[in-house]
């Protein structure tokens, strides 16, 4: 009946998932982002404060910035806190083509065709997932690098 | 000029006195600490709050005092002194929003309230979904399901929803057992809301507990939805003791429920115990419930592989995941059909995290194994949709508490049996709406009524039953525990006896049997120590009616032997009525003793 283990462990797991995904020397700068925003993996929001971050805190990656090729894809904080937490219901996703969290991380990024979007993400699982412990910054990184 | 501002602030406090004066007239006027609304506020459902925490309350004795906690929050609100966070209408967005729409905003202070208004942002609450987590296999702790609150954003996926919780603050793994399930039944725990991103939920109930879930849209509209949110930021740290059977998890949705719809009366169905499941048929009968989705568990999608997969699938699935198959191999295997190896792979992948989530692979392993997995199947393509079979909706299913009536004939003689049980399921009720395989019983209570007079059938305290059939990917044991008064016993009236056994079952869409070793204690004049070797057979015979047998025989530690069997038809009437049809073969002392019963059964 009662799920008795308590939130803050998932809460902790959550956070601890976030960070050790950071990287901040990734091209598109998202590692940093995050770093920067202490709260978003916090999620916590009755326990923990919510401070620093906005749901509308969004940071568009336009052509030429920060080592990325034209990216159309807005990056965001919301996205980043998503992957990290299901990095690998993500990359099942991404192998067979599409998924509910596929469908997600489409709509974080702002894509539009989300059917192409999983195609392609498909058909370049290798350069998404460059190996087993590919972390969260590297994987949108390269989504990003894929889809640009 | 000091005069002249003194005089200022005087006048200032002297008005925001007339205006706390004012306020605190017109509540009393309207008597609004009497109204249903402060005492939903309150968590009041009688004189005395439910919430156990002193922060929760402004007044002294606020939480036996509705009249007094109203008028210190009157006070507090009218005359707020600081008008950031730390302002009393920051803490409490729902009692002051209450006021300000009963009392009118006259006097009442524009305030800064940056916290809770980021979180509103970050949750861009729409709507509002009930979610019921259905029972674990094998678990008893989780037979009866837990449900908890959905807040929907503007967002389409419903993954980047929060999930509002509540929960006993404790950890199973850490305390005795024992201690535990005291302390949860008497309130030993403190109980917390808590506000997690829904995906989270989802990786813990669907995937690391392997239980299905399903989910209920409730017919709110936003303005009942901000009134929710509102309370539920007054609850941010607040402490309920939590009781396994009443104030549990479930229960403490019901309030929300209410605050957001103030003429709904989802309590009002409950009077001592709440079971999740009957919470969601109270959210129905409210009218509450306008729309139903499923999400089937990991455990579901890998039975659901194994449905798709021939045996060979099956074999490499697993000599995948425990890495002893290279996925290349799989690929390049050309006399496979391509859809095949597609599902193949997808099996696979979720069986090496399974055996991450049983700790039988260590991290670094697993992440080569699946991600090797995972690159093989990327390069396959787009292929099929697995087919998932969408099990009867919980809410189909029959009710908690059941009433019974019997007549038949007990060797000969005709008898009749009137019954109750409170909670919750056993196996020869109908699953529609149950996993089957699962019964959790507590006090179940039968009085026989024949020549001789009345005299008690069966009384049990408490009994659980896990068949968990063994499959290709899972190989789970079964057991049964009882404790209770029954007519397994070789005299001829009820005698107590507990049990705890385990064995095995098989199983299909057709059904499960299963074999099991009961060691059993048996409470006379003497004391008895036996062993039960039990085989039986369940066949669902449609339209969620079933036949059951089973055998069984016994032996007694001082040398008696005894057989016992039964056969058992249930026919599933409506949603709530059914007619089981029964017959019962004991040896006793004194000779075998046969019953043919028809029951007539009731759940409400």
């Amino acid at each position: 009946m009662k799920k008795v283990l308590v939130s803050l462990a998932a809460v902790a797991a959550l956070s601890s998932a976030a960070f050790a995904g950071v990287n901040s020397q990734t091209g598109c700068g998202l590692g940093a982002m995050i770093i920067k925003d202490d709260s978003s993996a916090i999620m916590l929001a009755l326990q923990a404060t919510t401070n620093g971050t906005s749901a509308n805190q969004t940071f568009g990656i336009t052509s030429g910035t920060s080592g990325c090729k034209r990216m159309p894809l807005v990056m965001n904080d919301r996205a980043a806190e998503f992957v990290a937490s299901n990095m690998d219901q993500i990359a099942k996703e991404v192998a067979i083509g599409g998924g509910e969290s596929v469908d997600t991380l489409a709509e974080l990024l702002n894509v539009e065709d989300k059917a192409a979007f999983a195609a392609s993400l498909q058909q370049n699982y290798n350069s998404i997932y460059t190996s087993g412990d590919v972390k969260m910054a590297d994987v949108l990184d390269n989504i990003a690098t894929v889809e640009g | 000029m000091y005069r002249f501002l003194i005089m200022l602030m005087i006048l200032a406090s002297v008005v925001q006195a007339n205006v706390v004066e004012n306020a605190l007239d017109k509540a009393a006027d309207m008597a609004l600490a009497e109204s249903r609304y402060w005492h939903l506020l309150l968590h009041m459902p009688g004189d005395l709050s439910e919430v156990d925490d002193p922060a929760f309350f402004l007044a002294p004795d606020g939480r036996e005092n509705a009249a007094s906690e109203l008028n210190a929050t009157i006070t507090a609100l009218y005359g707020e002194t600081r008008f950031d966070d730390n302002a009393t209408g920051c803490r409490f967005p729902a009692r002051r929003t209450w006021l300000q729409k009963t009392l009118g905003h006259e006097g009442l202070p524009e305030l800064q309230c940056t916290a809770y208004e980021t979180l509103v942002r970050k949750m861009d609450p729409q709507s509002v979904t009930l979610v019921f987590s259905a029972a674990h296999i094998n678990s008893p702790a989780s037979m009866f399901g837990h449900t908890f609150l959905r807040i929907d954003s503007s967002y389409e996926s419903k993954m980047l929803s929060y999930a509002v919780n509540y929960a006993a603050g404790a950890d199973p793994d850490k305390e005795n057992g024992v201690v535990f399930a005291i302390k949860g039944l008497f309130g030993g725990y403190p109980g917390f809301y808590s506000l997690l991103p829904y995906y989270e939920k989802l990786k813990e109930y669907r995937d690391t507990e392997q239980r299905d879930v399903w989910e209920y849209d409730l017919d709110l509209d936003h303005d009942e939805v901000m009134a929710m949110i509102r309370h539920i930021w007054e609850l941010k740290g607040v402490y309920n003791w939590y009781y396994f059977f009443d104030e549990n998890c479930s229960y403490n949705m019901l309030w929300l429920m209410e605050i957001a719809r103030p003429d709904v009366d989802v309590r009002g169905h409950f009077a001592y115990h709440i079971i999740p499941m009957e919470t969601v048929h109270a959210t129905e009968e409210e009218g509450l419930v306008h729309a139903k989705h499923y999400r089937p568990s990991k455990r579901t999608l890998l039975l659901a592989y194994e449905r798709v997969l021939d045996g060979r699938g099956e074999t490499e699935a697993m000599a995948l995941a425990d890495g002893l198959l290279n996925p290349i191999a799989v690929l390049n295997d050309n006399g496979r059909d391509p859809q095949m190896k597609r599902y193949t792979l997808e099996a696979a992948s979720e069986l090496a995290e399974y055996r991450l989530m049983k700790g039988a692979v260590d991290k670094a392993a697993y992440s080569e194994r699946f991600h090797a997995i995972l690159s093989a199947r990327a390069a396959l393509g787009k292929g099929e949709t697995l087919p998932v079979t969408r099990p009867r909706n919980p809410d189909e299913g029959h009710r908690a508490t059941r009433a019974l009536a019997a007549t038949g004939w007990r060797d000969g003689t005709p008898y009749q049996r009137i019954g109750i049980r409170p909670a919750y399921h056993d196996l020869s009720d109908s699953d529609v709406g149950f996993m089957p395989g699962t019964q959790i019983e507590f006090l179940d209570l039968e009085a026989r009524y024949d020549r001789d007079g009345a005299a008690v059938e069966k009384a049990t305290i408490v009994s659980i039953t896990s068949i968990a059939p063994q499959s290709a990917f899972f190989s789970p044991f079964s057991w049964r525990m009882r404790a209770g008064w029954d007519q397994s016993f070789l005299s001829r009236d009820a005698v107590f006896g507990t049990t705890v056994g385990a064995g095995f079952a098989a199983g299909g869409t057709w059904g499960y049997g299963y074999l099991l070793a009961e060691p059993e204690i048996f409470i006379t004049d003497k004391g008895y120590g036996a062993l039960n070797t039990t085989a039986g057979v369940l066949f669902e015979t449609g339209g969620g009616a079933k036949l059951a047998g089973e055998g069984g025989y016994r032996f007694y530690a001082d040398g008696m032997r005894q057989w016992t069997g039964k056969v058992k038809h249930t026919s599933r009437l409506s949603q709530n009525n059914a007619l089981k049809l029964s017959f019962e073969y004991t040896d006793k002392t004194d000779g075998p003793q046969r019953s043919f019963s028809a029951t007539f059964v009731h759940y409400y």
